[in-house]
């Protein structure tokens, strides 16, 4: 899933990755998720962890 | 607490409210991340709630476990905004996207119905969702507030001067148009109620209503709904009950590139009448309008009497311009 811009998201767009985007978490970048946030209104749940 | 997120049944409900997000502390984003969000603790995971305007609720190290995590997600989801399901937001978006139409089209009535509808979803104006397109339909309905307001007291200071005609029309206006928002409607009904009380105004009441109906119909994209607004335009005209009305009639026919006496001669003419339901239709001539009734000549001499609240709303236009 590749979002055009990190602070422009088309709402459609958004809704339509937003599925994915949950299924899929760890692949979402911190734009992509600040984005789908920002278009979406839910909070984002993080995890800061390292990567091994 | 990574994989229960993932896999526990029993938070699904709760944890699809939120966007996940990893990020890694020996990542290259990590530096950024971290100066920008500060957290509490020491070690790893360090675990964050971060609202969708950027506020952080939440960060410290450690998870939660066990009947920790579900409370933990409902504690922040409180202090996150209304959650709309993205089913919502595109009705949202929907709503933004046909007010914005109507108030390109100069049609302040229909873009205040269709702003209101939102109130199936919360408070119009106060949705509280951090969405954008949420903010976006609350600005939206608060600005229709305000031009309601700044509306019905433009009516009301045109009152206090020579044209009060105008400041009658407005207040009708206005109760038209923002009748139906709540934050309007006491004003509007108390603005309509000092207009019943005074003397000098409440003669005007009946011709503003007619004008301002004519007006709205004569607005309308739809061919038929404007024709029967430059009928109801040009029966003003005709009648010439108001100079002011007749003026502003005129002007407005003259806008719509009508020609104003052959309308009001048609207006005098037989036309077909029909009834709210669209079901019956008369091809008759009107003769007045008296107690209420409207007065309708058959093309075989016969006059029948129709009330005129049971005509349709274009009818009823026609015939209160001849009142």
């Amino acid at each position: 899933m590749r979002l055009r811009s990190p602070f422009v998201v088309p709402l459609a767009a958004a809704i339509a990755a937003y599925a994915s985007a949950v299924a899929t978490a760890e692949v979402l970048t911190i734009e992509q998720a600040q984005a789908l946030s920002k278009e979406t209104g839910r909070p984002m749940l993080v995890m800061a962890g390292s990567k091994t | 607490m990574q994989e229960r997120l993932n896999t526990d049944g029993s938070i699904a409900s709760l944890v699809a409210q939120f966007v996940p997000l990893k990020v890694e502390t020996d990542g290259p984003n990590w530096g950024q991340w971290a100066t920008k969000y500060r957290h509490e603790g020491a070690g790893i995971p360090i675990l964050y709630v971060i609202r969708a305007d950027g506020e952080k609720l939440y960060g410290q190290s450690g998870s939660k476990e066990g009947a920790e995590l579900p409370q933990f997600l409902i504690t922040h989801l409180r202090n996150s905004g209304t959650i709309f399901t993205n089913q919502q937001l595109a009705t949202i978006k929907s709503v933004v996207d046909d007010v914005n139409k109507s108030l390109a089209e100069k049609d302040e009535f229909t873009a205040v119905k269709r702003a209101y509808t939102l109130s199936k979803l919360g408070t119009p104006g106060k949705l509280g969702s951090y969405a954008t397109i949420a903010k976006e339909a609350d600005e939206q309905y608060i600005k229709l507030v305000e031009q309601g307001k700044a509306a019905l007291s433009d009516a009301q200071q045109k009152l206090t001067g020579d044209d009060k005609f105008a400041g009658v029309l407005g207040v009708v206006s206005a109760s038209r148009i923002y009748g139906v928002i709540p934050d309007l409607k006491k004003d509007v009904v108390s603005a309509e109620r000092d207009l019943g009380k005074n003397a000098e105004l409440k003669p005007l009441v009946q011709a503003a209503e007619s004008l301002d109906r004519a007006l709205a119909l004569a607005g309308q994209k739809m061919p038929t709904l404007q024709k029967q607004g430059i009928t109801a335009l040009a029966a003003i005209v005709s009648r010439n009950a108001n100079p002011a009305a007749t003026e502003i009639a005129k002007a407005k026919l003259a806008e719509l590139g009508a020609d104003a006496p052959a309308l009001a001669t048609a207006v005098k003419g037989p036309r077909t009448w029909s009834d709210a339901t669209g079901k019956f239709k008369i091809e008759a001539e009107l003769v007045r309008v008296a107690d209420g009734k409207v007065e309708l000549k058959k093309a075989d001499g016969t006059v029948v009497s129709v009330p005129l609240d049971k005509l349709s709303a274009a009818d009823q236009a026609v015939a209160n311009g001849k009142q």
